[in-house]
C-alpha cells in the first residue's frame, strides 16, 4: 500500500513546478489576426451562453490544439481519451458533461476551419493531428442535438485576407467542399433580427482590444445567433450576447456560398455598429461574447490541504491496516 | 459491540458490501479518492478476515492490481496520443504507413497522457481489490449454499469462476511453503515442474473431490419433468439474468441512457424471480444449518450500497472533483462527500462481528505439510 502512494507523491512532486507555470506567453489579442502568419480562432458556445468570441494566436501554430494554447483560450480533453475537446473555457460545465470519455454527438464541441476569406469547413482530422496553415482561420462551435448534416458553423463568418497578402489555402483532404455548410446558405427571410436596446449596444463595443472580457455572473440566457441572407448576396450576420449585452453587425464576404476555399473575396469588411467608429478599425468587427475564454471554471487547484488531507487519510488507513496484519500474523 | 461472539458474516453481505464499493469506486478516477477506498478496504479486510485459506493472499492481489496500473500506463506511453503540453520524454517514433494514420507508437509522451493513464489505471485496481476484498471475506462454499434452489447449476459456475483466483493463490501459496520445507530452490529453474504443474494438478484434484463430494450428496438429482417446462424456466432464467446485466450495466454506466437502466433492470429482475420459482419448484433441496442473515448483515450491505448512494450523489453534486482536470493539471482533492463515502465503506471493521483467530493456525500448516 505505501509504493503506490509513494509512486504518486513522487510523481506530483516532481510535476509542482510544472503545475504552477503560466500557460502560455500572452501574445494573443482579441479579433482577428492582424498579419498572413497568426491563427484566428472563432469560439461560438451556442447554446451554451457566452456568446461568439475571436482571438489571434500568434503563428506559428503546431496543431489545432496549439492554437486554442495560444490564444490563451483554457480547454480540456476528456480524461480517458485526451486527443478530443471536451470543454473549452470550462464549458459545457461538470453538470452537464463529466468529460471522462468522449462527448456523446448529440452535445460536442465541433471543430471547423477556413481560409482567410473563404468560408467555414468541418475539418477532416482531428484538431491535434492537424497542422493549420499560417494564417487561416479556425471555429470552435458547440453543436447540440444537431444531427451530422445540420452542424452550426461558428455564428461570425471568417475574416477577410488581410489586405497586402495573399491568404494560405487549406491543405487538400482537410475538408471536403461537398459537405461543407456555410453561414449563408440557409434559405432565411432578408430580415434582421436585433433584440437588444440601442442603448446596451454601446456600452459593450467600445471596448478595445485586448481587453479580457469579463465573466458573466450568474446564469445567463444563450445567445442567438441569426443569419440572414439579403437579397444582395451580402451575408449579414447578427450576432445578440447574453441578454442581449452584445450585438455587433457585420458584412461578411460574398463568397459564400462557393464550395472553392481558394476564390479571394471581394468585399471589404465594414461595421455598421454605430460606437465602432472609436474603435481602430482592423479588429472592431469581432463580436465580443462574454465569457473569459482563459478562465476553465476549475478555481486555481494548487497542492491544497484538500489533496494532502487525502493523501494522509490514505495513509493513515494503509499504516493502521498494516500494523492489524502484523499483530495478527505474531499471534499465529 | 465487543461483546459479540465471533461468527462468520453471510457471505452475500460481503459480497454486497464490495459490489456497492466498487459501484462507488466506478464513479470517479479521482486517484485520492480511490486510494482512500482502497485503504478503507484493506482495514476492513484487516480487521475481518478468517484464518480461511481463501482469505489468504490480500498482496497477490495488490501485486496484480499494480500490474494492472502498469500495464495501462506502458500501453498508454507506447500507444498513446499525447496531447498534454508537459513532456516528459520522447520516445523513437515509428512511422506507419497512411492507411494506420491516427495510430501513433512512440513519440512524446506527456505528463498528461501519462496521468490519465494512472488515473485510469488505478481505477481499475480499486474494482479489482474490492473483489479480492469479497473473495477473501466472504466463504465461497457457504455463497453457493445459500442461493436459491433454481439457480444452483449457475451458481456453481459462478462461485467457481469466481474463486479460481483465490483457490490459485491457495495453491500456490501452498505450493511454495512445502517445497521451502523440503529445502527445494527458489530458482527460476525447475519453476514449471516445481510449481505450475503442481497448482494445476492441485487444482484438478481439489475439483474431483468437490465433484465426489456433490455427488455423494444427491446433488444434480430432481423430479423428471417435461421438455417445455425446462425449456421454459431456463429461457425465462436466461433472460432474467441477462436483462439484470443489461440493466446494471446501463445504471453503472455513466454513458449509457438513463432509460435503459432502470427498466431493463426491472424487467430483468421479475423475470429472473419467475425462472427461480417455476424451477424452484422441481428441485427439493434443505440446507443443513443455512447461514442467518441478521442486523450485521444488513448493516454491512447497507454501508456498501451506503458508499456507492454517496458517491452517486457526489457525481451530481460536485463532478469536478470526480473527474480532476489534466488540462490544466491541478492536484486532486478528495472532496467531502467521496470521504464521506470512504468512511461509510470502512464501518465494516467494527460492525462485522469478530472472527475467531486461531492462536497457531494448525490447519494450513499441516495442509502444507502433507503437501
Amino acid at each position: 500500500m505505501i509504493r503506490p502512494l509513494v509512486a504518486v507523491a513522487v510523481v506530483a512532486a516532481s510535476s509542482s513546478l510544472l503545475f504552477a507555470a503560466p500557460a502560455t506567453a500572452d501574445e494573443w489579442y482579441d479579433g482577428p489576426c492582424t498579419d498572413n502568419v497568426g491563427i484566428t480562432v472563432v469560439i461560438d458556445f451556442q447554446e451554451l451562453g457566452g456568446g461568439v468570441n475571436v482571438r489571434c494566436a500568434p503563428g506559428p501554430v503546431t496543431s489545432g490544439l496549439d492554437a486554442l494554447d495560444k490564444a490563451g483560450i483554457a480547454w480540456e480533453p476528456p480524461l480517458r481519451e485526451p486527443g478530443f475537446v471536451c470543454r473549452i473555457a470550462g464549458q459545457p460545465g461538470p453538470d452537464r458533461e463529466a468529460c471522462g470519455v468522449t462527448p456523446p454527438p448529440s452535445a460536442y464541441w465541433g471543430y471547423w476551419i477556413a481560409p482567410r476569406g473563404g468560408a467555414w469547413c468541418y475539418s477532416n482530422m482531428g484538431a491535434g493531428n492537424r497542422v493549420p496553415p499560417p494564417g487561416s482561420v479556425e471555429g470552435w462551435s458547440f453543436a447540440l442535438d444537431k444531427s451530422s448534416t445540420r452542424l452550426p458553423p461558428p455564428g461570425f463568418a471568417p475574416p477577410a485576407v488581410t489586405p497586402g497578402t495573399t491568404p494560405n489555402p487549406l491543405s487538400p483532404g482537410e475538408c471536403s467542399a461537398s459537405a461543407s455548410p456555410t453561414t449563408t446558405t440557409s434559405p432565411a427571410p432578408p430580415a434582421t433580427t436585433t433584440t437588444a436596446a440601442p442603448t446596451t449596444v454601446a456600452a459593450t463595443t467600445t471596448q478595445a482590444p485586448g481587453n479580457p472580457v469579463p465573466p458573466a455572473g450568474g446564469a445567463a440566457p444563450g445567445p442567438t445567433t441569426t443569419s440572414t441572407s439579403p437579397p444582395g448576396a451580402s451575408a449579414t450576420t447578427t450576432t445578440t450576447g447574453v441578454a442581449g449585452t452584445t450585438t455587433t453587425t457585420t458584412n461578411a464576404p460574398t463568397s459564400t456560398t462557393s464550395t472553392s476555399t481558394t476564390i479571394p473575396p471581394v468585399a471589404t469588411t465594414t461595421t455598421t455598429s454605430p460606437t465602432s467608429t472609436t474603435a481602430p478599425p482592423s479588429s472592431s468587427v469581432a463580436p465580443l461574447g462574454t465569457v473569459d475564454l482563459g478562465d476553465d471554471q476549475r478555481g486555481e487547484g494548487g497542492f491544497g490541504f484538500a489533496t494532502a488531507a487525502g493523501m494522509a487519510a490514505a495513509g493513515a488507513l494503509a499504516a493502521t491496516s498494516f500494523v492489524v496484519v502484523r499483530r495478527r500474523a505474531r499471534l499465529e | 459491540m465487543s461483546e459479540r461472539l465471533p461468527r462468520q458474516l453471510h457471505p452475500g453481505a460481503w459480497w454486497l458490501w464490495a459490489i456497492g464499493i466498487g459501484a462507488a469506486a466506478s464513479r470517479t478516477t479521482n486517484p485520492i479518492t480511490l486510494l482512500v477506498l482502497v485503504a478503507a478496504v484493506g482495514c476492513v479486510v484487516a480487521f475481518r478476515r478468517t484464518d480461511a485459506p481463501w482469505a489468504r493472499g490480500f498482496s497477490t492481489y495488490i501485486k496484480l492490481a499494480l500490474l494492472v496500473i502498469a500495464i495501462r500506463v506502458v500501453f498508454r506511453v507506447l500507444f498513446g496520443s499525447q496531447h498534454g503540453t508537459t513532456i516528459l520524454f520522447t520516445l523513437p517514433e515509428l512511422q506507419l504507413p497512411d492507411a494506420a494514420a491516427g495510430v501513433r507508437i512512440g513519440g512524446q509522451v506527456s505528463l498528461e497522457g501519462v496521468l490519465a493513464a494512472l488515473y485510469d489505471g488505478i481505477r481499475l485496481a480499486t474494482l479489482l481489490l474490492c473483489i479480492g476484498a469479497a473473495n477473501m471475506l466472504a466463504n465461497p462454499k457457504r455463497l453457493l449454499k445459500s442461493l436459491p434452489p433454481a439457480v444452483h447449476e449457475l451458481g456453481v459456475a459462478v462461485t467457481v469462476a469466481l474463486t479460481v483466483a483465490p483457490q490459485l493463490i491457495e495453491s500456490g501459496q501452498r505450493i511454495r511453503r512445502a517445497r521451502k520445507l523440503r529445502n527445494a530452490g527458489s530458482g527460476r529453474r525447475g519453476f514449471v515442474r516445481g510449481v505450475a504443474i503442481p497448482v494445476l494438478e492441485d487444482a484438478l484434484d481439489r475439483s474431483l473431490v468437490l465433484a465426489a463430494a456433490m455427488d455423494s450428496r444427491g446433488y444434480g438429482r430432481h423430479d423428471p419433468q417435461s421438455r417445455s417446462s425446462s425449456f421454459v424456466t431456463g429461457a425465462l432464467l436466461l433472460g432474467g439474468v441477462g436483462g439484470v446485466c443489461v440493466g446494471v450495466y446501463a445504471m453503472l454506466d455513466g454513458t449509457a441512457p438513463r432509460a435503459l437502466g432502470v427498466p431493463t433492470l426491472v424487467v430483468g429482475c421479475v423475470v429472473a424471480v419467475l425462472g427461480i420459482r417455476l424451477g424452484g419448484r422441481r428441485v427439493r433441496r434443505t440446507v443443513y444449518r443455512p447461514d442467518p442473515w441478521r442486523g450485521a448483515e444488513w448493516a454491512v450491505s447497507a454501508c456498501g450500497v451506503g458508499a456507492a448512494a454517496v458517491m452517486f450523489v457526489a457525481s451530481a453534486v460536485d463532478p469536478a472533483n470526480l473527474y480532476p482536470s489534466l488540462q490544466p493539471l491541478r492536484w486532486p482533492e478528495l472532496g467531502l462527500l467521496p470521504a464521506l463515502a470512504a468512511a461509510i465503506a470502512m464501518l465494516p471493521a467494527r460492525l462485522a462481528p469478530p472472527v475467531a483467530v486461531r492462536p497457531a493456525s494448525s490447519v494450513s500448516r499441516d495442509v502444507a505439510v502433507a503437501a
